[in-house]
């Protein structure tokens, strides 16, 4: 079974001066349990919608998207669909509902319903997977934007999903806190063979993907490897993208006639790559 | 920083720190009740020694308990004068076109001010005790009953906490906001009423736009994590009366029955509360023990 | 000819009680016309303290704060906090949020208004700003400024900042939370604002591929100091240092440091990505052309 199943999908909203914009267009996606997805496009290109309709927040008005063979027009399956898909959004101090970290990391839990023993079991495990353990009873608002942000992984973990979508939620961090957010995503994914769908507009932090999705015009215009993605320039500029910043140096390069080999998408490609060319 | 996630709380690790909110709530509440039964220097002296006790069981530096007076010192000041000057029944001491002073007027004055003090003090050792997380969490499991009868009392604890949790947030805003608009060099605290309040859009706007972003994000963030998911909802933080409590609570009984006692035996029959069968009981009671 | 001057600036919040942080210690600058300053440095190293200082949003507790011919540090006569918002503009971190008025002419034209300017000045600065940042006055000025995307909010609020005709402008994160186009756009805008508007430019950023590819000047804060104030050619000399405060450095500069240990001697000072590219060339003896 897929652990995404998305057929068709369309969505239109309506503007606050009264036009009507398209926000998903025909949009087909399927993801296997497991896998780490980046979804890549400049801003609004359709990437929120496509995450909202993914647990039920928004549903298509044309189409279907299924989570693990569910699907989210079934309105009486719509908290099995919200227990079994994540969501951590942007903007950090907006999704925290207790002034103290444990009480905001049980919510999601205590809303299912889930007895009191094991909500205390999985707020220590999930602060633990995040590693903020040692943070338990403190206030978030005095903390590092990454550290707010695993926070609120960690309350998302609580409620034990096999999918967590993660819409642009470095966007307001510092490089610091990027690395960090980013590194407790891949760990999920490794660890816990949890399914990761990573939106965002830093080409770097989609390298590791195993796919990357481009979005462009409430399209998906092309999903692939990194690899093969990255290799794909016009398509990369088209969609208002750039370049990841090595592969960008590699390609210059070659441009002067060096002659680099392979897929260069991260510093230390480069790095080994231009040491053995220039030796 | 200013964090109303603790307001006026003073964290020491105290057994009264331990207490059931729900207790001190209670017990709080008793206490701003039966302070008004206070009527005499004894039963003032008998308050005073209690809270002294709480407030060194706390750990809870004086400086800090005074503190809190010192917000509604201009209003003791303000009814002390009046009373002092405006209070004429008893003899006189001492008159000057309307104001007369009086020994009953001083009387009066400093017991006024001495219940006021107290009942201050004494429900501010709740705040400085408690979070105020532990006591939405007290307020939601009294109010628990109400379900009921239909009031959703979950929702309105959830409301609460989550206004706790974004009145830091949105002060940060609104001193990020004005920074902002200061430096477009736009001046606040100057100009005529109107002007001033002209002066606030600016702040205002962006304010109330950027408080609706926030609130539609968190009905997201909320929806996403599963809220009213089901009925029987849980709660990871169980409130249970221990042993603690009950100390506290013949500890509190103690203070109120002298408190009562001494009201009673201070005042007449005619002052009875309860068509004088209290009375009677408390005559009783004296020659019980006399 | 010197701008700014600061000298052995200290700042400590919340002075005196137990959330005591001190946040500049003993820091001096001089920021002289035509600097292109780059400041980067943690989250909390005080480099936003210390540019709230060269605006007057924050008074200086101790040490000398002196813009153009303004003493901060005076108490008599009162620093002229009006003119001195009018020559060092402030952009801070995602300015859209500042954002109030129905129309961008109308929220342009705030700084102009605070400043009391005549109507018709007031109207050739609007049209100055939008016309800096790339926004046809014709065609947005009727527009509201919540109907604009991300990049052009931001835009309209970079202009409300330059239509006060600053001297000095300084800019907090300016693409922070951009994607890639907006990016790029901004990044134009503030060369050509250093070219063509304002000669004084002082930008706060986390990205050091970004800042390296405008600044000329750089100043590292770490722990409430600076660590470095140098040419942007002479910084990265001082890698090794960088790396051990967790900031990050350059990706070509990363890359010349492991050629220089593998025995590749590239010639010049390399900080951009071109520098690398044509140092390369030069070192290979190929693309002639460039």
């Amino acid at each position: 079974m897929k652990a995404i199943h998305i057929n068709g999908a369309t969505l239109e909203y309506k503007t606050q001066t009264g036009g009507i914009v398209r926000a998903l267009n025909n949009v087909s996606l399927d993801v296997e349990d497991g896998e780490f997805i980046a979804l890549l496009g400049h801003n609004g290109s359709g990437k929120s919608t496509l995450a909202k309709i993914l647990n039920g927040l928004l549903i298509p008005r044309l189409g279907d998207v299924e989570i693990f063979g569910v699907n989210t027009k079934d309105s009486s399956k719509i908290f099995e669909i919200r227990s079994n898909i994540g969501m951590v959004f942007q903007n950090p101090d907006n999704q925290m509902i207790a002034s103290i970290v444990e009480d905001d990391i049980a919510f999601g839990p205590e809303n299912l319903g889930i007895p009191r023993e094991e909500i205390i079991k999985r707020v220590d495990w999930a602060l633990e997977k995040v590693g903020m353990s040692e943070h338990k009873k403190a206030t978030p608002f005095k903390m590092s934007g990454g550290q707010k942000q695993r926070i609120a992984i960690a309350g998302i973990l609580a409620i034990k999903p096999r999918i967590i979508v993660f819409d642009e939620s470095t966007a307001m961090l510092d490089p610091q806190g990027r690395k960090e957010v980013l590194e407790v995503a891949k760990q999920l994914n490794k660890e816990e063979n949890i399914t990761i769908i990573w939106i965002t507009h830093y080409m770097d932090e989609a390298v590791d993907a195993d796919r990357v999705a481009i979005m462009n015009d409430a399209r998906i215009v092309a999903i692939d490897t990194p690899q093969n993605i990255f290799r794909r320039t016009d398509l990369i500029e088209s969609a208002g993208l750039d370049l990841p910043l090595p592969l960008a140096i590699a390609n210059s390069l070659r441009e002067i006639g060096l002659p680099l080999e392979g897929d260069i998408l991260t510093e230390k490609a480069l790095e080994e790559e231009l040491c053995k060319t220039l030796k | 920083m200013r964090d109303m996630a603790f307001g006026q709380y003073y964290p020491t690790n105290s057994p009264i720190h331990k207490l059931d909110p729900r207790a001190k709530l209670i017990f709080s509440l008793l206490f701003m009740i039966f302070i008004f039964f206070a009527k005499s220097y004894t039963a003032f002296f008998y308050v005073i020694i209690f809270l002294s006790a709480v407030t060194i069981i706390a750990k809870i530096p004086l400086k800090i308990v005074l503190k809190s007076l010192k917000l509604v010192l201009f209003l003791l000041i303000f009814t002390g004068l009046i009373n002092l000057f405006l209070y004429n029944e008893g003899r006189v001491l001492a008159h000057w076109w309307v104001f007369t002073i009086t020994d009953r007027g001083i009387d009066f004055t400093i017991k006024l001010a001495l219940r006021l003090s107290l009942l201050i003090i004494g429900t501010s050792m709740l705040a400085l005790t408690t979070t105020p997380m532990e006591l939405t969490d007290a307020i939601e499991s009294l109010l628990k009953p109400l379900k009921y009868i239909k009031v959703p009392v979950h929702d309105i604890a959830i409301t609460m906490s989550i206004a706790l949790r974004f009145i830091p947030t949105l002060m940060e805003e609104t001193d990020k906001i004005i920074a902002a608009q200061k430096a477009r060099g736009a001046a606040f605290d100057t100009g005529k009423v109107h002007e001033r309040v002209k002066s606030m859009i600016p702040i205002l706007i962006p304010l109330f736009v950027s408080s609706f972003r926030r609130a539609d994000e968190l009905a997201d963030a909320l929806d996403a994590r599963c809220y009213n998911a089901t009925k029987n909802r849980t709660k990871m933080k169980k409130l249970t009366f221990t042993y603690r409590d009950l100390v506290a609570f013949f500890v509190i009984s103690v203070l109120i029955v002298l408190i009562m006692l001494d009201c009673y035996l201070t005042k007449s029959p005619a002052e009875s509360i309860f068509f004088g069968t209290d009375y009677y009981i408390v005559n009783l009671l004296k020659s019980w023990i006399g | 000819m010197q701008n700014i001057e600061v000298k052995n600036l200290t700042h400590t919040y919340s002075k005196k009680t137990p959330y005591e942080k001190v946040a500049l210690s003993d820091v001096s600058v001089t920021i002289n016309e035509g600097d292109f300053l780059g400041i980067i440095g943690h989250t909390g190293s005080g480099k936003s303290t210390f540019i709230q200082h060269l605006n007057g949003l924050i008074k200086p507790q101790e040490g000398e704060v002196k813009v153009f011919d303004i003493d901060l540090t005076k108490k008599k006569p009162k620093p002229d906090l009006r003119r001195l918002r009018q020559e060092v503009g402030m952009v801070f971190q995602y300015p859209e949020y500042q954002l109030f008025a129905d129309t961008v002419e109308k929220d342009i034209a705030f700084g102009p208004k605070n400043l009391k300017l005549s109507a018709e000045e007031i109207k050739n600065r609007v049209r100055m700003a939008m016309q800096a940042v790339g926004l046809d006055y014709d065609k947005y000025k009727d527009r509201s400024p919540f109907d604009l995307s991300g990049g052009q909010k931001r835009r309209v609020a970079i202009a409300g900042v330059l239509a006060m005709s600053p001297k000095v402008l300084i800019l907090d994160e300016p693409t922070a939370g951009l994607d890639p186009i907006g990016k790029r756009q901004i990044l134009t805008l503030i060369k050509n604002l250093k070219e063509q508007v304002t000669p004084t430019i002082i930008v706060i950023s986390h990205d050091i591929n970004e800042i390296t590819q405008y600044c000329t000047r750089l100043i590292v804060f770490n722990k409430s100091k600076i660590a470095f104030d140098l040419p942007i050619n002479e910084l990265f000399t001082h890698s090794e240092e960088l790396l051990q405060m967790g900031l990050d450095i350059p990706l070509s500069v990363k890359l010349n440091n492991c050629l220089k240990s593998n025995g590749i001697q590239l010639e010049g000072d390399i900080i951009t990505p071109k520098d690398l590219v044509l140092a390369i060339a030069k070192y290979k003896n190929i693309g002639g052309a460039l």
